[in-house]
C-alpha cells in the first residue's frame, strides 16, 4: 500500500487501540499542543530577579556602562531501557561594558554574593583592555519589555513517571524491530528544559522556561540476498515540545512510510556514477541542510564581519553594506525569512539573550540578500543599511548561548524557505524533473566561507521517467553556493514543507545551539556530480 | 546557603585535593553501600581573551563544575551529573543514582576477582603555576601590541589566548568494595591567530597548545600570522591535480591524525573491518591485523610519553610508553585493557590515539622549501571527511594560505583546493621529514553534560613537517 | 466533630508546607506520579511494560531461581498480581471482537497475561474464521507458540490446538506432524506432564518406524529428523528410566534403537549420543586440589584418580575466564552482554546441594590471564581457580587445573594461541569434545558416561533424571 497523506488521515492508530487519541493526519509542528496550558515555572526560584540585580548593580558601580545578567538551570534526560540518565546545570553569567569593550564573566553558583563577585570581575575584564584606545560600542536600542513565558507543553517529560517513558521508547523499538527484514536499528531520546533568566542595567528583567525533545531513530535492512538499505525517521529531530512530540504523533505511520521506502530501495540495483552535470531533486532534509549552511551561516552579522575569522570562518558576504539589497544570493525562487515565534520550532523564544523580541523579517527576498541575523551591537554595524532601507533600526533578536556559561553570540534564527504556489510534493517534483538524481538526507559540507560545498548522501538515486531506477555509490555533488541556489529551479508546494531541528557550532570557545528550519524539497539543475573516490 | 561555602573565589579557582575529596565523601556517604560506583569531581577555570578587527572583543573568565555519579542498571551505566555541590543537591545526585540502582540490583552476590595490581608508571603532572596564574591584564597588553602591529600593517588580526586550569578527583568503588582514588590536575594554554586583508584577499592563521604558557609565544605566533597573511595576498588559480606537497605541521598534524584514529585492536582483530585489517590467518584460525607489518614510511616513528609532559598526558594510560609505529612498522594497537590481557603477553592498552608524537626527521621548513623543485606549501588541512575506510580515504578542503613552491622559493600565492588523498598512500609517499613540534590542539569540552571530561580529554600532538609526493587536490575552491 | 474538623484542616495545611519548604531549585526531583497505564496505546507499550515487570520480578527473585534464568519450574507458577493487574488496565481497551488481527498472536500473549484466555478463544476463533487453508501450517504453530510460552503455560490449550492441529494437518505433511509432536512433546516434559510427553514420543517413534528410505533421502526431511532426536532423547519415559536402572550399557542399547527409529539407520559410533555408555577417561594436570579433608580447607594434593569407582561422578569443565566473559563496563562503555558463565557455578552448587553424595571433579586449566589482572604464573593462577572454587564457591571437590601450552605469533602481533589440553583430546568421545567449558559429565560407579551437557534449564531436568535412575540402581543394590 503507497502511504499518502490522505490514507495516514484515514488510518489513525494502528492496532486501533488509540480510539480517542489524536493521532490523524501527518503531524506538523504547525500544530500547536496545550496553548492554554498554565505555565509551570513563574515562580520557581523566588530570587532570581535579587540575584541578577546584585550582579548588574555591582557591575554598575564599578564602572560598567551597561551590563546584563542571565541565570540558566538546564535539565536533561537521556532515555535508557531501564533508567534515565540525568543531567541538570546551573549557571550564571555577566556582561559588560566598560569604555567600549566587552567583559565577562561565569561561574555556577547562584547567590547575590557571587552575583556582586562576577558583576565586579566583568568589570575587571574589560578594564584590562582599556590601554589608551578608546573604543565605542553601539547597542541597537530595545523594548524593555519583561515577563514570564513558557514554551507551551501538553506532557512535561519532566514530570512523567520514568516506567510510563520507558515503556513508550522500548515498545516502539520492540514494534520497529519486527518489521521485514530490520536488521538493526539506531535509537536514542533526550528531552531538555532550560529555566532562564535574564535582566540587565536597561531595567529589563524577563524568565523564559523552554523545552525541547528530539532524537533518532534510524533502521538498517538486510534482506535475504544479503543487500541492505537503511532509513532514517526524519520526523525525530530536535522541537520545541514536551513528551507530546513523540506520543501524540503517529510514529509508527511515519515508520511504516520510511520502512516501505527502505523496502523498494533494497531492489534497486546499485551502481557508480558518471561524473557530470545533472539536474538534482534534493528533499527536504537536503535542502535545510543546504541553506543553513550557507545563506544561514553567511548571514550572521559577526561572521560577516570577521569576528569568527579565526574560529569557524568568514562569509562570502564580506561587504555588507553595499551586498543588502543588492547581492544576488540566488534565483528569484529563493526567499528566506527568520523567524522565532513558530510553536513547536526548536530555536522558539519569546526573548533572546540579550532580552531582545525577536522579528520575522525577511533574510533573502526573491533571491536577493535583505538582512543579517543580529545582535544588538551587530545591528549598529549596519545602521547606515535600516537607515538607507527605512527598516527599524534594532536587533533581530539572534543572540543566545547555550547556557548562561557561555556569553551570547549571533546564532541562526529559525528559518523558512518560501515554498512555491504549487501543490507540488517531492513525487510531484521527481516526476517534472523526469531524468537526474535524487538526494535524500544527504551531508553537506562547506568550506569556511561557505562558499563552496561537497554533498553526500547514501540514499542518492538516479531519475529515469520520473522514476527512481538505480542507487549510485560514492558519488558527490560539488558546487559554489551562488550557483546552487541560483540554479533551485522549482520547489515543492506548502504541503511539502517539512521541520528539522538543526545543530550549530561556532565561536571561540564553541558553543552549541540548535536552530530549526522549515523547508521544500527543491530541483536545482545542472548540479556537478562526481566520484568522490576519485584522486586527481 | 551551602552553597557558597564552596564557592570558588578568585584565590582558589579550582578545588583542591581535600576539597573534592569531601564532597565525594558526602555523596558516597548518602548512597547505598553496595555495587559499583563511579563519582567523579571536576573543578575548571578559564581565562579567554577574544580580539577580532583590530581589537579586543571579549575578555572572559568562566568557572565550572561538574559532579558525576554513575551506577550500573541492568548491565547499562547510568549517570547522574550537576555541577552544583551544595548538599541538597548532592544528596538529589546520590538519591537519583541510587533510586534505580537499587529498583534493579541483582539478589545475586556479586562474584569475586582476585585483587588486580596495577602498573605502577605515573604520568608527569601536566601543570604549570605560569600557566594559571597568567594575568588578564599581560594577555590584553599582548593583544594590544599584536593588533597595532596588523592596523600598521594594513590586515585585520583575530584571535583568541586562553588560559584554563582544572583538577580533577576521581572515585571508584567495583563490586567487591574496593575503592581508589585518583586526582590529577592540568593547565593549558593555548592561542591562535588569524591574519586577514580588509578586502578578503589573503589570510592566513598561526596557533599552538601547551600546558606551559612559556611555551606558547603569543607575539611569535602573531607575527607568524601577519608575515604569512602578508605573502598569501592575490591568490592566482592554478589548475587541480597532483603536487608535491610540503605540509606545514598543523596540516601535518590533521593528516597524521586520521592515520592515528584508526590504530584500534577491535575493528580489524574482532570485527574484521578497516584499513588496519590485514586478513584471516588460517592457520590459526583469527583475523589479523596489520600489527608487524610496515603500514608507513619507514622513517617514521610515533610514540607516546606519559612521563614527559611535553609528550604525553597525565590522564593517558597509565602503563608507559606506548610505541605505535617503530620505523614505519605498526608495533602496537589502541585496545581496551581486558580484551588485551586475553591475547597480548604485553600489557601496553594503548589510549589514547590523540595524544601522540611523531618524528622522523630534523630539517627545517626552510631547508624542506629550498630543496624543493615545485611543490605546494600547505598551513592548514580542514574539514576531513572519510570517503571510504578500507583505503582510509579522505576529502577536504586547505586553508589559511597556500603557495606554490618552484626552484627552492615561494613564487606564488594560489588559491585553496579541495583534497582527496588518503594518509595510508601520502604516508607512504613522503619524500622529506622535519623537526617535530607541538601544534595546536586545544581541548573544547567545556560543558560536560554527557561522558566528556576537562581534563583527560588533554591532547598533545608533536608532529614535523612533511614533504610528500603526488598528493591529490581534486578541485579549486573560492573561499580564501 | 469539631476535632476531625481541626484535623482535617491541619493536614490540609501540612499538604502545603512542603511546597512552602520547597527549595528555590529543583535538582534531580523525581517527578511524584505513578505511570498512567491506561494512556497507553499501542500494544508494543503494553507489552513492554509486562517485560518490564516479568524482569523486575526475576531480579526480586530469591538467590536459587535467579541463577536460573530460565527456570522452567517458573513456567508453572503464575505471573505476580501486579503484572496481572496492569496488563488488564492496559489491555482494556481491546476488544477482541473488532481489533484488527494484523497482530494476533502478539495481542494474544498480552490478553494471557491479562487472563483473558477466553478473549484470545474469541479471538483465535475470528482470525481461523479469515484464514484460507494455505496458512493453517503457520497458523497452528504461532498459537501454540502463544500458548506454550503463556506464565503459567496453557498445557490444556496446547493440547487441545494440538489435537485440532493434527487433524486439520493434510496427510502429506508427515516433516510437520513430526515437528509438532516433537515440540508439544518437549513442551509436555517441561511442564512436567511427563505422561504425555512419552506418550507423543512413542506415536513419534511409530511413525518414523514405517517411514520410506525415498522420504528419508530428502535432505529436509533428515534435518528434521536430526531435530527430532534430542528432542526425544532428553525425555525420560519409563523405558528410558528402567534401562538407565538397570545399568548405563542398557540405556545406551535404549538409545540406540531410539536412534534407528527415528533415523533410519543404526548409530554411527561417531555420533555425539555414543558418549554415553563409553568409559570416562580419567581427568589429568598439573596442579591437583581438595577440600574433603576433615577441617574443610583447601590445601594442595598430590595427583589421584579423581574418578570414583562405585560412586556417582560429576566431572565439570570450570572455566577460569568466568570473570572475564563477566564484564560489562570499560572505560564507560557498555562492552557486550554479561555473560552467564558464572551462574553455572550456582547450579553446580545446588546440584551438590541436592545430591551431597556425588564425587564432584573440577577440570580446569590455565588461561595465561585471569580477570582483569596481569598475568599471573601458572601455579598463582592454580592456586586462584581452587580458591575461587573450592573457597569462594563453597563446592566441596576435587579440582585440577591443566597447565595449558601456548605458542606466539611471531612479531608484534604476539598473541597467545593456546594448544588443547589432554583432558581435551581425552574426552573427544564422539566427533567431538566434551570437555566444554561449564558442561557437566556424569559418570556412574562403574566409570561409564551417562550424561553430558550444561546445566542450564533442559540441561537440569535431565541431570537430575538420569542421576534418580543411576542412584536407585545403586539403592536397590545396597
Amino acid at each position: 500500500m503507497l502511504y499518502t497523506r490522505r490514507n495516514i488521515l484515514k488510518k489513525g492508530g494502528v492496532l486501533g487501540l488509540s480510539a480517542g487519541a489524536a493521532t490523524s493526519g501527518i503531524w506538523t509542528p504547525a500544530e500547536s499542543f496545550g496553548q492554554s496550558v498554565k505555565p509551570l515555572f513563574p515562580d520557581a526560584y523566588p530570587d532570581r530577579k535579587e540575584i541578577i540585580q546584585a550582579a548588574i548593580d555591582s557591575a554598575i558601580t564599578a564602572g560598567a556602562s551597561y551590563a546584563d545578567a542571565r541565570l540558566t538551570h538546564r535539565e536533561e534526560l537521556g532515555v535508557g531501557v531501564r533508567a534515565p540518565s540525568r543531567t541538570e546545570n546551573m549557571a550564571f553569567g555577566v556582561r559588560v561594558l566598560y569604555h567600549g569593550y566587552w567583559g565577562f564573566s561565569a561561574s555556577p553558583v547562584w547567590s547575590r554574593e557571587e552575583g556582586a563577585r562576577l558583576g565586579r570581575a566583568a568589570v575587571d575584564q574589560a578594564k584590562s583592555n582599556v590601554l589608551g584606545r578608546e573604543h565605542v560600542t553601539e547597542l541597537a536600542p530595545i523594548d524593555t519589555t519583561s515577563g514570564h513565558w513558557e514554551t507551551p507543553v501538553k506532557d512535561d517529560p519532566f514530570s512523567i513517571h520514568y516506567d510510563e517513558l520507558a515503556d513508550f521508547f522500548n515498545g516502539l523499538r520492540d514494534y520497529i524491530i519486527t518489521l521485514k527484514f530490520v536488521s538493526n536499528l539506531y535509537s536514542s531520546f533526550s528531552f531538555s528544559r532550560i529555566h532562564k533568566a535574564f535582566g540587565s542595567s536597561l531595567n529589563q528583567f524577563n524568565t523564559q522556561t523552554l523545552y525541547s525533545s528530539g532524537g533518532v531513530l534510524a533502521m538498517g535492512l538486510t534482506d535475504n540476498k544479503e543487500r541492505t538499505a537503511g532509513a532514517d525517521i526524519e520526523e525525530i529531530t530536535p522541537a520545541g515540545y514536551g513528551f507530546e512530540y513523540f506520543r501524540d504523533r503517529p510514529l509508527r505511520d511515519y515508520i511504516s512510510i520510511a520502512h516501505e521506502e527502505a523496502l523498494r530501495d533494497l531492489e534497486l540495483p546499485v551502481k557508480p556514477i558518471d561524473a557530470g552535470r545533472y539536474s538534482v531533486l534534493a528533499d527536504q532534509n537536503g535542502v535545510g541542510k543546504f541553506l543553513v549552511n550557507s545563506v544561514g551561516s553567511a548571514t550572521e552579522v559577526d561572521r560577516v564581519f570577521g569576528f569568527e575569522s579565526n574560529a569557524g570562518g568568514t562569509s562570502y558576504i564580506d561587504d555588507p553594506l553595499s551586498m543588502l539589497n543588492t547581492l544576488k544570493i540566488g534565483s528569484p525562487l529563493l526567499n528566506v525569512v527568520c523567524d522565532r515565534s513558530e510553536a513547536g520550532s526548536v530555536g522558539r523564544v519569546k526573548w533572546d539573550d540579550e532580552g531582545v523580541m525577536p522579528v520575522k523579517y525577511d533574510l533573502v527576498k526573491n533571491g536577493v540578500l535583505a538582512n543579517l541575523q543580529t545582535t544588538r551591537e551587530g545591528a549598529s554595524w549596519i545602521k547606515e543599511h535600516y537607515g538607507k532601507t527605512g527598516q527599524e533600526y534594532r536587533s533581530s533578536g539572534s543572540a543566545s548561548a547555550p547556557t548562561a556559561l557561555d556569553v551570547q553570540l549571533a546564532h541562526k534564527a529559525d528559518m523558512y524557505l518560501t515554498p512555491g504556489n504549487t501543490s507540488a510534493n517531492r513525487d510531484d517534483l521527481r516526476a517534472e524533473m523526469g531524468e537526474g538524481i535524487e538526494l535524500r538526507m544527504p551531508t553537506v559540507t562547506f568550506d569556511f566561507q561557505q562558499i563552496t560545498g561537497l554533498s553526500r548522501a547514501d540514499r542518492t538515486y538516479e531519475i529515469r521517467k520520473g522514476n527512481r531506477v538505480a542507487r549510485f555509490t560514492d558519488s558527490g555533488m560539488i558546487f559554489r553556493t551562488p550557483e546552487l541556489w541560483s540554479n533551485m529551479v522549482n520547489v515543492g508546494g506548502k504541503d511539502s514543507v517539512k521541520y528539522y531541528g538543526l545543530e550549530g557550532r561556532k565561536g571561540q570557545p564553541e558553543q552549541l545551539v540548535n536552530s530549526a528550519v522549515y523547508v521544500p524539497p527543491a530541483v536545482f539543475k545542472e548540479m556537478i556530480f562526481i566520484d568522490v573516490k576519485r584522486k586527481a | 546557603m551551602s552553597n557558597v561555602s564552596y564557592a570558588l573565589n578568585r584565590e582558589d579557582r579550582v578545588f583542591n585535593e581535600p576539597e573534592a575529596r569531601r564532597i565525594i565523601d558526602e555523596i558516597v556517604s548518602y548512597m547505598s553501600a553496595d555495587g559499583r560506583l563511579d563519582v567523579q569531581i571536576e573543578s575548571w577555570w578559564g581565562a579567554g581573551q577574544r580580539w577580532a578587527r583590530n581589537r579586543a572583543s571579549l575578555t572572559s573568565d568562566q568557572r565550572e563544575i561538574s559532579v558525576s555519579v554513575g551506577r550500573i542498571v541492568e548491565q547499562v551505566p547510568v549517570f547522574a551529573l550537576s555541577n552544583q555541590t551544595d548538599s541538597e543537591s548532592l544528596k538529589g545526585l546520590a538519591d537519583h543514582s541510587d533510586f534505580y540502582y537499587n529498583r534493579w540490583k541483582s539478589k545475586i552476590p556479586p562474584d569475586r576477582v582476585t585483587d588486580t595490581p596495577r602498573s605502577n608508571v605515573k604520568g608527569a603532572e601536566v601543570w604549570s603555576d605560569e600557566t594559571f596564574n597568567q594575568s588578564v591584564v599581560d594577555n590584553a597588553s599582548s593583544v594590544e601590541k599584536l593588533t597595532r602591529d596588523s592596523e600598521d600593517g594594513g590586515l585585520l588580526s583575530a584571535g583568541y589566548i586562553e588560559t584554563t586550569g582544572s583538577t580533577s578527583l576521581k572515585y571508584y568503588r567495583d563490586e567487591w568494595g574496593r575503592e581508589t582514588y585518583h586526582w590529577g590536575r592540568v593547565t593549558q594554554a593555548q592561542c591562535s591567530v588569524t591574519v586577514r586583508d580588509p578586502k578578503g584577499k589573503g589570510s592566513s592563521w598561526a596557533g599552538n597548545t601547551s600546558f606551559d604558557i612559556k611555551r606558547v609565544n603569543i607575539q611569535e605566533i602573531a607575527a607568524l600570522a601577519f608575515e604569512k597573511s602578508k605573502k598569501s595576498l592575490n591568490p592566482v588559480r592554478i589548475e587541480p591535480g597532483r603536487y608535491q606537497v610540503i605540509l606545514e605541521p598543523q596540516a601535518s598534524a590533521t593528516f597524521t591524525g586520521l592515520f592515528m584514529n584508526t590504530l584500534s585492536r577491535v575493528e580489524p582483530e574482532r570485527l574484521g573491518i578497516g584499513s588496519m585489517f590485514l586478513g584471516l590467518d588460517q592457520s590459526i584460525q583469527r583475523l589479523r591485523s596489520k600489527l608487524g607489518l610496515k603500514v608507513i614510511d619507514s622513517r617514521l616513528n610515533i610514540f607516546h610519553e606519559p612521563s614527559d609532559p611535553i609528550y604525553g598526558t597525565h590522564f593517558a594510560p597509565l602503563h608507559g610508553r606506548v610505541d605505535y609505529v617503530k620505523k614505519g612498522i605498526l608495533s602496537a594497537l589502541a585496545d581496551d585493557y581486558q580484551s588485551h590481557l586475553n591475547e597480548v603477553s604485553d600489557i601496553h592498552p594503548a589510549f589514547p590515539t590523540t595524544s601522540y608524537t611523531v618524528s622522523g626527521g630534523d630539517r627545517s621548513i626552510e631547508d624542506m622549501i629550498a630543496s624543493t623543485k615545485r611543490a605546494v606549501l600547505v598551513v592548514r588541512l580542514s574539514q576531513p571527511e572519510l570517503l571510504d575506510p578500507g583505503s582510509m580515504l579522505f576529502s577536504g578542503v586547505t586553508r589559511d594560505g597556500l603557495w606554490l613552491i618552484e626552484d627552492g622559493a615561494i613564487t606564488k600565492s594560489i588559491r585553496n583546493f579541495r583534497w582527496t588523498e588518503s594518509p595510508l598512500f601520502a604516508l607512504n609517499n613522503i619524500e622529506e621529514i622535519g623537526r617535530e613540534v607541538q601544534v595546536f590542539d586545544p581541548v573544547t569540552i567545556r560543558h560536560p553534560f554527557s561522558e566528556g571530561s576537562f581534563a583527560r580529554s588533554l591532547n598533545n600532538v608533536v608532529v614535523p613537517p612533511l614533504k610528500i609526493n603526488d598528493f591529490s587536490f581534486t578541485s579549486t575552491i573560492d573561499a580564501i | 466533630m469539631q476535632y476531625h474538623r481541626i484535623l482535617k484542616a491541619l493536614l490540609f495545611l501540612a499538604a502545603f508546607i512542603p511546597l512552602l519548604q520547597l527549595p528555590a531549585q529543583t535538582r534531580f526531583a523525581r517527578p511524584d506520579t505513578v505511570p498512567d497505564y491506561s494512556s497507553y496505546r499501542y500494544l508494543d507499550e503494553c507489552m513492554a511494560a509486562i517485560k518490564r515487570m516479568k524482569d523486575h520480578a526475576v531480579v526480586m527473585a530469591p538467590v536459587w531461581e535467579d541463577t536460573v534464568r530460565l527456570d522452567t519450574l517458573k513456567l508453572q507458577r503464575p505471573l505476580t498480581d501486579e503484572v496481572v493487574k496492569y496488563a488488564r488496565v492496559c489491555l482494556a481497551k481491546i476488544d477482541v471482537d473488532t481489533v484488527p488481527l494484523k497482530n494476533a498472536h502478539k495481542i494474544a500473549q498480552g490478553l494471557l497475561v491479562a487472563n483473558r484466555g477466553d478473549d484470545v478463544q474469541r479471538m483465535y476463533a475470528r482470525l481461523a474464521d479469515s484464514i484460507t487453508d494455505d496458512s493453517n501450517r503457520e497458523f497452528f504453530m504461532r498459537m501454540l507458540n502463544v500458548y506454550m510460552n503463556a506464565v503459567p503455560v496453557q498445557m490444556d490449550k496446547v493440547i487441545s490446538l494440538y489435537e485440532m492441529g493434527l487433524l486439520r494437518l493434510p496427510a502429506d505433511s508427515v516433516t510437520t506432524s513430526l515437528m509438532l509432536r516433537a515440540v508439544v512433546a518437549s513442551v509436555s516434559a517441561r511442564s512436567g506432564d511427563y505422561r504425555l510427553a512419552n506418550k507423543i514420543a512413542k506415536e513419534i517413534l511409530s511413525i518414523t518406524d514405517t517411514l520410506s528410505a525415498k522420504y528419508r533421502d530428502d535432505t529436509y526431511n533428515r534435518n528434521a529428523e536430526a531435530m527430532i532426536y534430542p528432542i526425544i532423547s532428553m525425555l525420560m519415559p519409563q523405558e528410558a528410566v528402567d534401562s538407565l536402572k538397570v545399568s548405563t550399557t542398557a540405556y545406551r542399547k535404549y538409545l540406540g534403537g531410539i536412534w534407528k527409529s527415528i533415523m533410519g539407520y543404526e548409530p554411527d559410533s561417531d555420533s555425539e549420543r555414543s558418549a554415553i555408555g563409553l568409559k570416562a577417561p580419567q581427568p589429568t594436570g598439573h596442579f591437583w586440589y581438595s577440600n574433603l579433608g576433615a577441617d574443610g580447607k583447601v590445601k594442595s594434593i598430590d595427583s589421584v584418580e579423581l574418578i570414583k569407582k562405585g560412586k556417582v561422578n560429576a566431572i565439570y569443565f570450570a572455566q577460569a575466564g568466568c570473570h572475564s566473559n563477566y564484564k560489562f563496563v570499560v572505560n564507560g562503555r557498555h562492552n557486550g552482554n554479561p555473560s552467564d558463565c558464572w551462574r553455572e557455578i550456582f547450579r553446580l552448587r545446588k546440584l551438590q546441594e541436592r545430591y551431597p553424595q556425588i564425587n564432584v571433579i573440577l577440570v580446569s586449566n590455565t588461561f595465561g590471564s585471569f580477570a582483569d589482572a596481569p598475568p599471573l604464573e601458572p601455579q598463582q593462577e592454580a592456586d586462584t581457580l581452587a580458591d575461587y572454587f573450592l573457597n569462594f564457591h563453597k563446592l566441596k571437590a576435587t579440582q585440577v587445573v591443566y597447565k595449558t601450552d601456548f605458542i606466539r605469533l611471531a612479531g608484534y602481533d604476539n598473541r597467545r594461541i593456546d594448544s588443547e589440553t589432554d583432558n581435551y583430546v581425552a574426552f573427544k568421545l564422539g566427533s567431538y569434545s566434551l570437555a566444554i567449558y561449564n558442561n557437566v559429565v556424569m559418570v556412574d560407579e562403574e566409570g561409564l558416561i551417562f550424561h553430558n551437557g550444561d546445566l542450564g534449564s533442559m540441561g537440569e531436568y535431565m541431570a537430575n533424571a538420569r542421576i534418580e535412575a543411576v542412584m536407585s540402581r545403586q539403592v536397590n543394590r545396597e
